[in-house]
């Protein structure tokens, strides 16, 4: 056979001898690079999924069970499936101990506090950005000192100050603490500032008193941060659980859902009933996440980002 | 008058210039000013006033007293040694040492949860979204509903932990070790959704092209991580064991729910917190309880200061 | 009557006197600019007049009535911002309706007010959109509209032009001029264009420091300048600046004589604008450092031995110098080509030349 044909065809399986073709490299490279994508993908996947499983896993739990009758929850293997949901947990809760009753309670405490928090913070916050008077800073200062003291070291004195004022045990003396917050001011403050002060010196001109420039334009223009201050709010309050329970102590009917919670774990109530009633006082909370999500997001991180 | 004419305008123009009167309003006075100023701080000082700052002070008078239990019992003024007697005390010392497990484990944890839940959240993969409200879900729990969740799924009782192959003691709540570590995590689930939610914020606004000019430099997603995106996020990292470390010396549902007070585990396992609770409910020490809130305050305090101190040096910020 | 009329009006923040003692009449119906840099106090005086700010000391009128303590509603004027400063939630429609709430006019009075005013401006299909909608110059109309729609005595505006860009700039110029001669309002316009204050002032009252400089008629200040303030900020470019001498009553830029003037010897600053000097064949000796080819014109930067830098003008067909040519410039021969300040006032001083 004539030598250049043996030569011409590289036995099969082998590299063509000399150097890669280029294309050949590129092809590779190629290859590689949508390979280490779709590694790191798996990755990224395996990982939101682990730490799906490690967030939502007690939900399921808190789900499944809370619709598992009293004796499957002793089961062995656990349920994980509530085959003849017992949505007489959720009922009992309410008739047999009274968590109706605790929800309104948190409904009432929250409604205040939010309200209240709203109001005493677009107030003050109007105060600092549009108004000028002596001690302007000193004061804010002071009220960004209250952020820093923790609620433990005053719990103590405001008991003692609620008890004073015969307060224990009425949703005045649940809510009074709170009916102000220096988190609130602050982030108010920072809505207000975002208003040009050239707008506030066109309404002077126009004519507009500082009231109605606050309910014309200072709170319609600062609807978002608004929004998101009730939530926070709402958030804190209805999750409130150290407070609560001291009051609660003076005045059981002043229960609110999370004590009430609390309460039913350590009474007689089956697992299925208490797990029932966590559900039920997340629901308004779950709500809130779901409508908010990207206003909560933006405002919890306006500060914490420098 | 030389405005611009037009029928029917120029009646209205003589009056404008003539009749109204000039001098109405002196403008918006210096002292209506402040007058409103302070109408207006007065609802959100007067709270902070009566519930913030006075009760701030009192507490160091409660202290300073040994009052007894009733309302009618006597009030010596003990000055300093109360301060000092209480914080020798064993069940001080114990509820020191628990608090400090406590937060040693569940802050870092939360936080390191937080963060690789939200780098691997950050990827623009299809459905991200959805995984980032489910991670940050978290902070909706009350304390209430997590620990009574948590004690569903660890109580022997029910077979989960079985079933996932771990063992537990029968009635974890009597195994005074395991309980405390048991709540720490506990707490670290909660925290991490805050702290996904920042790490998240903190993720997307570091600057892109460093970290893509570490990976053409060949790094390895490993190697990018903890070299370039864990001290740029050092500020956000700092900012979430600060607060995560406020928060954490404060919480106390947790073991409340969990431990109840039946048992002579609880002492052991008893954060400052619970103990501060346990002073003012059951045993109406106010002066006790003002004592450990004080030593909280400075525990907390100190903790901050060395944080800033001792972390901010390691912080690199991005400018 | 819409006269406005600074009475030694002076306004400090703390130290700082923004507004030394001004005092200035502005006629009924009278277009004028407040020209000068940023910091020379020209938006501060709007803004006494406004009564946005309080005046220190002086006495401020409008019309017949003293209006220091008078609140800025009750003033009857109208002011234009800068960023415009529309209320951003609500409509053009509302946005002009805004200033006639507090007045007392009822719907059928507001709306008409507001369909004349958004005709004039031509913005009656704009009236439903809110001001993110909007670009740039509309945006500048609407807040025009409000500022006509209470048809007040005086108009104040704040560099209203100086966030559109160029082309839109020069077509707003002419409306509101045009605007303000058929309103007959009085406008105080601050801008630090001058430019803008030639085009548009029937006087431009140039301040620095928050001193007055000049108070006149545009072409006045043009050709006879009270300073050199007053001289270098006006025209396009300036007027340059050199330092020469009197001798024997001749005016000397080293050694280059450039014209008899009636002033005593001594030291003078002599300053000429580019349209005055022009290459030559001998003069002041220079050296070309820059052409500038402007279409119409070509500018040519020159410096003199001193490093002072003068430029000239040139024609178009004209031969231009290379850079760093030397070239020789000289004075053309007309009356006020050549202008004389105080070497240490920087007072204009009346020369022959």
């Amino acid at each position: 056979m004539p030598t250049e044909l043996v030569t011409a065809h590289a036995p099969e399986g082998s590299t063509p001898p000399g150097p890669e073709r280029p294309e050949d490299r590129a092809a590779g490279l190629r290859r590689a690079r949508v390979w280490r994508r779709r590694r790191s993908k798996l990755w990224t996947y395996t990982g939101l999924i682990a730490g799906s499983v490690i967030v939502l896993f007690p939900v399921y739990v808190l789900v499944v069970d809370s619709l598992l009758q009293p004796l499957q929850l002793l089961s062995d293997p656990p349920a994980f499936v509530p085959t003849h949901p017992a949505f007489h947990n959720f009922s009992d809760a309410i008739a047999q101990y009274g968590f109706g009753h605790d929800l309104i309670n948190s409904a009432v405490q929250t409604g205040i506090i939010v309200s209240a928090q709203l109001v005493t913070s677009v107030l003050a916050a109007y105060a600092f950005v549009f108004l000028r008077f002596p001690l302007r800073r000193s004061l804010f200062l002071v009220v960004l000192g209250t952020i820093m003291i923790p609620f433990e070291i005053t719990v103590a004195a405001n008991q003692t100050t609620i008890v004073d004022l015969h307060w224990e045990g009425t949703f005045l003396g649940l809510t009074a603490p709170f009916l102000a917050t220096g988190f609130g001011i602050f982030l108010m403050r920072q809505a207000f500032m975002q208003i040009p002060r050239e707008l506030r010196e066109a309404a002077v001109i126009d004519g507009y008193g500082p009231m109605r420039f606050l309910w014309r334009i200072a709170i319609p223009l600062a609807r978002p941060v608004i929004a998101a201050l009730a939530v926070f709010s709402f958030l804190g309050a209805w999750n409130q659980y150290l407070w609560p329970a001291i009051q609660a102590n003076y005045n059981p009917g002043l229960k609110t859902a999370t004590i009430g919670i609390a309460s039913l774990a350590q009474s007689s109530a089956t697992v299925g009933t208490y797990l029932a009633a966590s559900i039920m006082s997340l629901a308004p909370l779950v709500l809130l996440l779901i409508l908010f999500r990207k206003n909560l997001i933006r405002s919890l991180t306006a500060g914490a980002v420098k | 008058m030389t405005t611009a004419s037009g029928p029917g305008r120029v009646a209205e123009v003589a009056p404008t210039t003539v009749a109204k009167p000039r001098r109405k309003s002196r403008r918006f006075s210096k002292s209506k000013e402040m007058g409103l100023a302070y109408l207006l701080l007065l609802p959100a000082l007067a709270v902070f006033g009566v519930f913030t700052f006075f009760p701030f002070v009192e507490n160091f008078n409660l202290a300073a007293h040994m009052k007894g239990p009733y309302p009618t019992s006597p009030n010596p003024y003990v000055g300093t040694s109360h301060f000092f007697q209480v914080i020798k005390s064993s069940i001080f010392l114990d509820s020191l040492r628990s608090t400090a497990i406590f937060v040693a484990i569940a802050v870092p944890l939360g936080l390191f949860l937080g963060l690789a839940l939200a780098v691997f959240a950050n990827q623009k993969l299809r459905g991200s979204a959805f995984f980032q409200v489910v991670f940050s879900s978290t902070t909706i729990t009350s304390v209430a509903v997590a620990a009574v969740v948590f004690e569903t799924i660890l109580d022997p009782r029910s077979g989960l932990m079985q079933w996932l192959g771990v063992h537990t003691a029968p009635g974890i709540q009597l195994s005074p070790g395991w309980a405390l570590y048991a709540i720490a995590g506990i707490s670290a689930w909660q925290f991490m959704g805050f702290s996904f939610i920042i790490m998240i914020a903190g993720l997307q606004s570091l600057p892109e092209e460093v970290i893509e000019a570490a990976r053409m430099d060949g790094a390895s997603s490993f190697r990018v991580f903890w070299r370039v995106i864990v001290p740029l996020m050092s500020p956000t990292i700092f900012f979430g064991g600060v607060v995560g470390t406020i928060v954490a010396l404060q919480s106390f549902g947790a073991i409340d729910i969990i431990i109840g007070n039946t048992n002579t585990t609880f002492t052991r396992t008893n954060v400052l917190i619970n103990y501060i609770y346990d002073l003012i409910v059951y045993d109406r020490q106010f002066g006790t309880a003002a004592c450990v809130a004080i030593a909280l305050f400075l525990i907390t305090l100190l903790v901050t200061v060395a944080q800033f101190r001792v972390l901010e040096r390691r912080v690199h910020y991005a400018n | 009557m819409a006269q406005v009329r600074f009475d030694n009006v002076t306004k400090t923040f703390g130290d700082v006197r923004a507004i030394d003692e001004l005092s200035m009449t502005i006629d009924d119906g009278e277009f004028l600019v407040l020209l000068g840099p940023s910091g020379c106090g020209k938006t501060t005086a709007l803004r006494t007049v406004a009564g946005l700010e309080e005046v220190t000391d002086g006495t401020l009128y409008i019309g017949e009535d003293v209006v220091n303590d008078v609140a800025p509603r009750d003033r009857d004027i109208a002011m234009v911002f800068q960023s415009y400063a529309l209320y951003p939630h609500l409509t053009v429609r509302r946005n002009i309706e805004f200033p006639l709430h507090q007045r007392g006019f009822d719907k059928k009075e507001r709306t008409r007010r507001v369909l004349e005013a958004a005709a004039t401006l031509e913005l009656t299909e704009l009236l439903g959109r809110k001001p993110g909608q909007l670009s740039g110059g509309q945006r500048q109309r609407v807040a025009l509209a409000r500022a006509i729609v209470r048809q007040p005595q005086v108009f104040l505006m704040d560099e209203p032009l100086s966030n559109l860009d160029a082309l839109l700039r020069l077509q707003t110029r002419a409306d509101i001029v045009a605007m303000q001669r058929r309103l007959g309002t009085t406008v105080l316009y601050v801008t630090h264009d001058q430019v803008e204050a030639m085009t548009m002032g029937d006087r431009i009252a140039v301040l620095n420091a928050g001193r007055l400089q000049q108070i006149g008629p545009p072409i006045e200040l043009y050709e006879r300048p009270v300073n050199t303030y007053v001289a270098t900020f006006l025209g396009n470019p300036g007027m340059c600046l050199a330092q020469g001498r009197v001798v024997a009553g001749s005016a000397m830029l080293g050694d280059a004589k450039l014209g008899d003037v009636g002033v005593a010897d001594g030291p003078v600053t002599i300053g000429a604008r580019p349209e005055a000097l022009a290459l030559s064949a001998a003069g002041i000796p220079a050296k070309a450092l820059f052409i500038e080819v402007l279409g119409a014109d070509v500018l040519v930067l020159c410096e003199l031995a001193t490093g002072e830098r003068f430029m000239a003008r040139q024609p178009l067909d004209a031969p231009r110098p290379k850079p760093d040519e030397p070239v020789h410039l000289s004075l053309i021969d007309k009356p006020g080509a050549l202008h004389l300040f105080d070497v240490g006032t920087g007072v204009r001083m009346e020369a022959g030349g």
